[in-house]
This record gives C-alpha cells, sequence and structure tokens, in this order.
C-alpha cells in the first residue's frame, strides 16, 4: 500500500514539476545517457575517510553493447571488466578470477525521465557555477535532502554530461566520499588492449557465480518491506544460491542512493552480521528476524539502513 | 493471485492430465531458458537442444514438484543443472577430464560474448527489442501507464487502478490494448 | 469489444493471474484450440521479456512446438502425484561459490559499534535520530578509540559486492560501486 501512494505521489509529481529546476534535471538525464553512450579512458581518484585511491576507468560503447574495466593503480593492480552483464574481477594476490552475472534490471525507459523528478520531491536542486576539473569547465549540481533518510550530492558534469567529479555529503555538507577525474579522454574508438586485461591470468584459478533468478514477482517472496522511506523503491529482487543456503536480495533506490537488503536462514557465523557496521560511505545493520538474518547496506544514512532493517517482516 | 497464480493454475493442470498447460509454460518460459542456457553453452543448436532437455526433465519431474517455491525457480535450477552436466559431458568426450567442474571455463569463453551471438541474432533481437520499445513509447498515456507499472513495478491490476483513479475493467483493457498493439507491429516484423 | 477481442483480453489478464480459478480451465482448452490465441500468449511474454531485457540473443527462435513434439510419447501425468522425497536429486547446488565469496574482496576493516546490542528486534533509538547526529556518530567512528575494527566477515564481503554490482546499474554514478570495492583493497594492506 505504501509503494501505491509513493507511486500516486510520483504521477502527482508529473503535472506538479516547475518550469525552474528542470535545467539541473536535464543535466541529470544528460549524465545518465552520457554513461552509457560514450567512449572514454582516464583516471580518478577516489577518497574516502583518510584513503586516497587512484584508478583508471575505460568505457566502451559499440554494437556489442557496453564494456568497461576499472583498475586500481594503487597497490595490487586488482581490477573489474565489465561486459555488458558479466561481471570479471581479477585478485592478483590471491590469483583468482571471479566471474559473475549481473542480471539487467528492469529499468524502465519510459519511467525514467518522469521519475527524475521525483528528486524535487526528496532533494533541493539547484545550479552552482561553472568550475574546471581535469582542465574542463563542468557546470555543479547540488542535491540538498529534503529529510533525514539520504545524503546529499554535488556534481560536476561535463558538456557532454560525463560526471567528472561527485562527492557524498553529509547532514552538514561536509564530504564523506568524492571522486574526481585528474585526466579524461573523449576518443571515437577504445583500442582493444585498453580495455583488456594485461594480466597473464595463465595459472590463475576460475570461478564463476551461478546467476541468480530474477524474482520477478512480488508473490514470490516471503518478504515484505513495512515502512520503505518515501522516495525509494524496489529496483529488483534475486535469489542467489550460496553454498548450501540461498539469499535473497533486493535492490532499492531512490534514484541516487542505492540500499540492499539481505535474507537468509541463520547459521553459526550469523552473530558476525548483526548489528550496525560501516564499511567507506556505506552504512549497514543486520538484524535477526526468526531463523533469518536480515542485513541492509547502502549509501545512506545509518538512520534509513536500520529503519529498513526493523521494518523487513514476514509474509503471511 | 500474481503470476504466482498463473503458474500455479498451469502446473496444477499439468499434474491433473492436462499436457497442452504445460505447451503455455513453455511459450512462456523458453525465451528465458534459452538466455539462461546460452550463457553455459556456447553453440547455438547445442543451446536449444539443452532448453529442450530442460523442459522435458522439467515435464517428467513435474509430479514431485510441490509449489513450496515458485515454478520458474525451480524450472531454472533444474535448466541450470542440466546445461552444466552438458558441459561436463562435453568435456569428458574430448578426453578433458582433470577439470572441475566448478573451476570453470576458459579464458576465451569468459571475456567473449557470453550469450549465443551472431550478426544476425543481434540484428533479430535489436529488432524486436527495439520495436517494443519503440512501439510502446508512441502508445497513449493511458496504456503506457497501464503497462509499464504492470510490467516494471509489478503492481497488481486493483493497485493501478487506484494509481490512475479508473475502474480494475479500465486497467484490464488497457493492458490489453497496449499489448495488443505492440504484438501486431511484432507480427508485422516477422511477416506473420 | 468484440467477442475475439474479449477472450484475447482473458489471454493478457491470464498471464497477469488477473483472472479467476473458474475461467482458468474454459481459457486453457480455448488456448489449446486456437492458434491466434496460443501466439497472443507468447508474444504478450515476448514483450514482458523484451521489456525486461531478458530476451535470449536469438530471440525469434520458438521451440514449443519441438518439445512438444518430443512430449508426444510422454504419458500425461496422473492425478496422484508422488511423494517429493527424491526431488533433491534434481535439485544440485552450484558450490564454489562459498569460495568466490571468500576470495572476493578480503579484509575490508569495517567499524562495529559495540554499543548496539546484537539480534535486538525491537527498533533502535537509532531508527528515529536525525541524520545529523547519525553522521556524526559515523563520522566520529573511525578515530573512536572505543570502536573496534575487525576483518570483514566473508559472508558480508559477499553482500559488499553483490550490492555494488546491482547498485551500479540502478545509480547515474556509472562505475563509482565498484570503485568502492575496488578502492577498498588497500585498507588491509
Amino acid at each position: 500500500m505504501l509503494r501505491v501512494c509513493s507511486l500516486s505521489l510520483l504521477l502527482l509529481c508529473y503535472t506538479a514539476v516547475s518550469a525552474q529546476p528542470m535545467d539541473a534535471l536535464a543535466w541529470l538525464q544528460k549524465i545518465g545517457d552520457a554513461q552509457k553512450g560514450l567512449n572514454y579512458h582516464g583516471t580518478f581518484v577516489y577518497a574516502h575517510d583518510d584513503q586516497l585511491e587512484s584508478m583508471m576507468v575505460v568505457h566502451s560503447s559499440s554494437a556489442e553493447g557496453e564494456r568497461e574495466r576499472l583498475v586500481h593503480l594503487n597497490g595490487v593492480a586488482r581490477e573489474i571488466i565489465r561486459n555488458n552483464d558479466l561481471v570479471t574481477s581479477i585478485f592478483p594476490e590471491e590469483k583468482v578470477v571471479l566471474v559473475a552475472h549481473r542480471n539487467n534490471l528492469a529499468t524502465s525507459p519510459f519511467i525514467q525521465p518522469e521519475s527524475l523528478k521525483v528528486f524535487e520531491k526528496y532533494y533541493s536542486l539547484s545550479l552552482g557555477g561553472e568550475e574546471r576539473i581535469a582542465g574542463i569547465v563542468t557546470q555543479r549540481i547540488d542535491f540538498k535532502p529534503k529529510d533525514v533518510y539520504r545524503y546529499g550530492y554535488r556534481f560536476w558534469v561535463s558538456p557532454e554530461g560525463l560526471l567528472l567529479r561527485s562527492d557524498l555529503l553529509d547532514g552538514d555538507g561536509k564530504a564523506i566520499e568524492r571522486i574526481m577525474f585528474t585526466d579524461i579522454h573523449l576518443v571515437d574508438q577504445i583500442p582493444h588492449e585498453l580495455i583488456s586485461p594485461n594480466i597473464d591470468l595463465t595459472d590463475y584459478k576460475w570461478y564463476r557465480q551461478a546467476p541468480p533468478v530474477t524474482l520477478d514477482d512480488a508473490g514470490k517472496s516471503r518478504w515484505h518491506i513495512t515502512a520503505l522511506p518515501d522516495g525509494f523503491s524496489l529496483k529488483s529482487r534475486n535469489l542467489r544460491e550460496e553454498g548450501a543456503s540461498q539469499v535473497e536480495h533486493l535492490l532499492i533506490s531512490d534514484g541516487l542512493a542505492s540500499i540492499s537488503i539481505f535474507i537468509e536462514k541463520g547459521d553459526s557465523s550469523t552473530a558476525a552480521r548483526v548489528g550496525e557496521f560501516r564499511v567507506g560511505a556505506l552504512n549497514g545493520f543486520g538484524r535477526l528476524l526468526g531463523d533469518y538474518v536480515v542485513v541492509v547496506v547502502g549509501d545512506v544514512p545509518l538512520a534509513t539502513v536500520t529503519l529498513i532493517a526493523e521494518s523487513v517482516a514476514e509474509n503471511d | 493471485m500474481g503470476e504466482n497464480f498463473t503458474d500455479r493454475e498451469l502446473v496444477k493442470r499439468v499434474q491433473n492430465g492436462d499436457k497442452s498447460a504445460f505447451d503455455l509454460l513453455v511459450l512462456k518460459y523458453q525465451h528465458k531458458i534459452i538466455k539462461l542456457v546460452s550463457r553455459f553453452v556456447r553453440e547455438p543448436s547445442d543451446a536449444l537442444d539443452v532448453t529442450q532437455d530442460s523442459f522435458i526433465k522439467a515435464y517428467r519431474a513435474l509430479p514431485n514438484f510441490r509449489g513450496d517455491s515458485a515454478f520458474y525457480t525451480w524450472l531454472y535450477r533444474i535448466a541450470s543443472n542440466t546445461a552444466k552436466n552438458f558441459l561436463v559431458s562435453q568435456r569428458r568426450r574430448l578426453g578433458d577430464v582433470g577439470i572441475d567442474s566448478e573451476e570453470m571455463m576458459s579464458r576465451e569463453e569468459e571475456f567473449g560474448l557470453n550469450d549465443v551471438a551472431t550478426p544476425d541474432n543481434i540484428l533479430a533481437k535489436d529488432e524486436v527489442q527495439h520495436t517494443v520499445f519503440e512501439t510502446i513509447e508512441n502508445l497513449p498515456d493511458d496504456l503506457r501507464t497501464a503497462l509499464t507499472l504492470r510490467e516494471f513495478d509489478g503492481l497488481s491490476y486493483e493497485e493501478i487502478a487506484e494509481v490512475m483513479e479508473c475502474p480494475v475493467g479500465t486497467v484490464r483493457s488497457r493492458i490489453f490494448r497496449a499489448r495488443e498493439t505492440v504484438s501486431e507491429k511484432l507480427r508485422a516484423l516477422s511477416g506473420e | 469489444m468484440e467477442k475475439s477481442d474479449k477472450i484475447k483480453c482473458q489471454v493478457s489478464s491470464f498471464m497477469d493471474g488477473e483472472i479467476t480459478e473458474d475461467e482458468v480451465s474454459l481459457l486453457c482448452k480455448r488456448i489449446e484450440n486456437d492458434q491466434a490465441l496460443r501466439e497472443r500468449w507468447r508474444d504478450y511474454h515476448v514483450i514482458s521479456d523484451a521489456l525486461k531485457q531478458q530476451l535470449p540473443v536469438q530471440e525469434n527462435i520458438d521451440i514449443s512446438q519441438r518439445i512438444h513434439d518430443a512430449l508426444e510419447d510422454e504419458p500425461a501425468l496422473s492425478g496422484n502425484r508422488k511423494a517429493a522425497s527424491n526431488s533433491h536429486t534434481v535439485i544440485k547446488r552450484f558450490s564454489g561459490l562459498a569460495v568466490a565469496a571468500s576470495v572476493a574482496i578480503l579484509g575490508v576493516v569495517v567499524v562495529l559499534n559495540t554499543a548496539v546490542q546484537p539480534g535486538g528486534g525491537e527498533p533502535t533509538v537509532l531508527a528515529k535520530s536525525t541524520p545529523d547526529t547519525v553522521v556524526t556518530q559515523v563520522a566520529g567512528l573511525s578515530n573512536n578509540p572505543s570502536a573496534t575494527q575487525h576483518t570483514i566477515d566473508p559472508r558480508l564481503n559477499k553482500y559488499l559486492v553483490d550490492h555494488s554490482e546491482y547498485a551500479v546499474s540502478a545509480s547515474v554514478h556509472g562505475m563509482l560501486p565498484y570503485a568502492r570495492i575496488v578502492g577498498q583493497q588497500s585498507v588491509r594492506e
């Protein structure tokens, strides 16, 4: 019922939007398109807490789809290669390659532009000034959350729609996490060697993860969420087998922040997953629910993951 | 209610001797299963054989299906096991015994295309996908909204009626008209 | 609505589980005997699969007739079902995942707030706190001597990887969620 309410709000928003903040929204739409359609490579820094990591990213888009490569430039050169929905992670210390399928999410291209407008209800959008990032003049966009359930964002966007800098902000407007490009090259075509791993993988062990089962019907789940903060909605529901047990994974998003809920039967290791935790900008909270453990994690304040974890209930 | 209801009803009918209800389950799930199997089995004709095997196994095992998991989850497991066994037997045939099937796959396979892809296939898929999306984009607002609320948000007819502030019967016919419009376009595409 | 449209509309409703049990039987009989209705049933599902990006590459293949023929000699199932005791043999599990999980992102450091009672079913006060207090708390944690640092539980590792994989497609951030995972590595080093 709660979902229905938030949906009708969404539909109301379609008509209630004023013209003024459309500029920021138009930018946001542009980011989404650019993220998929452009060929580029560059280096960015990723900062959180006292850590500063440098990474290289390559993105190519062609008739065969999207291909993306992320390489850690400090310390051990771990990398992740995404080939459409196939994600390959390479761990040189362990000499291990992990291959996993990510189901394409059923994101609607028809609702998406409108759902961008939903942001207005939960974030104050404003356009900042022009600033130079990695030698390119960018437009700054600010998202200030209107409630206690989400963080703020500040984006710096290139004229093509590339997100060249992105800050995640706490309630005081202080950056918790930052991604910033130090150089970026837009190209017509990505050379093959740039998007393939340059590690010799011959003596690596390969592991392949079985693809998850998409539960596209809410009725198939034995769980429901009683109190989802407004603006967040269920994006996907998957079932994965982990050794001898099954894990249900629900993904929730308001378009900017993503929250995962994992539910599985408890075992001897359960205690380690109960309570609060934090990894970089991700907050998490685990609790017991009957014989099951519910773990909620996302780039949102602790209050949000706690609330959601507390509100998972078993269907009758 | 919901999609579970449909599968439960069809399964019940098959279990009670109505073989043609199984055809409906095949028509419903064949593409999802082909997609799943193609992730394991590269050769297109093998993938179709394995898909066929999976459905036949499912039919034979159906008396044992109790319905405590969803039918699709159950079918999915059968198909992924059938695909896995196919790979193991193929390796054995090639004399490549020492490989642990859990430690999978050659490098080329992992970095190659994961679906069984030929230029023609890609074109065909793109065409259908494109036609579906384009047609829906051009539907009148009320039809498009009803269908997307159903397909993407998984809302029941009653919930959609509440959101769109119209009777359930109107939702029913809007979703049908949306689907019918798209399927006409698809038939034009395949020349049927 | 014409009569034939009315039945096609029922096909569409049946697909969504929105008809009554009484209607199912008659509708199934009709679909069995009417090629046009079968095509609708198939195409409506193709549309649904296409929308959810679940079509295989060779999507225009319909192998239902093949399967129907292959089952020609199979007996129809009888009403009395066997006990389901041996169904486990069909459901063999993919293992190897436990191993995969343990190598996924080894040793991410987590700050646990030890003040929280594990296993509490009651809503905690935190759920009602304002973001400012929560954020201050969180930001303070890494320097808080009473907070303990743990090597992350392997299952949590796995959750974080799964979360990131899905978050990538849900956010406008592109690779950011992956950067979080890759970027965490050196914490251990």
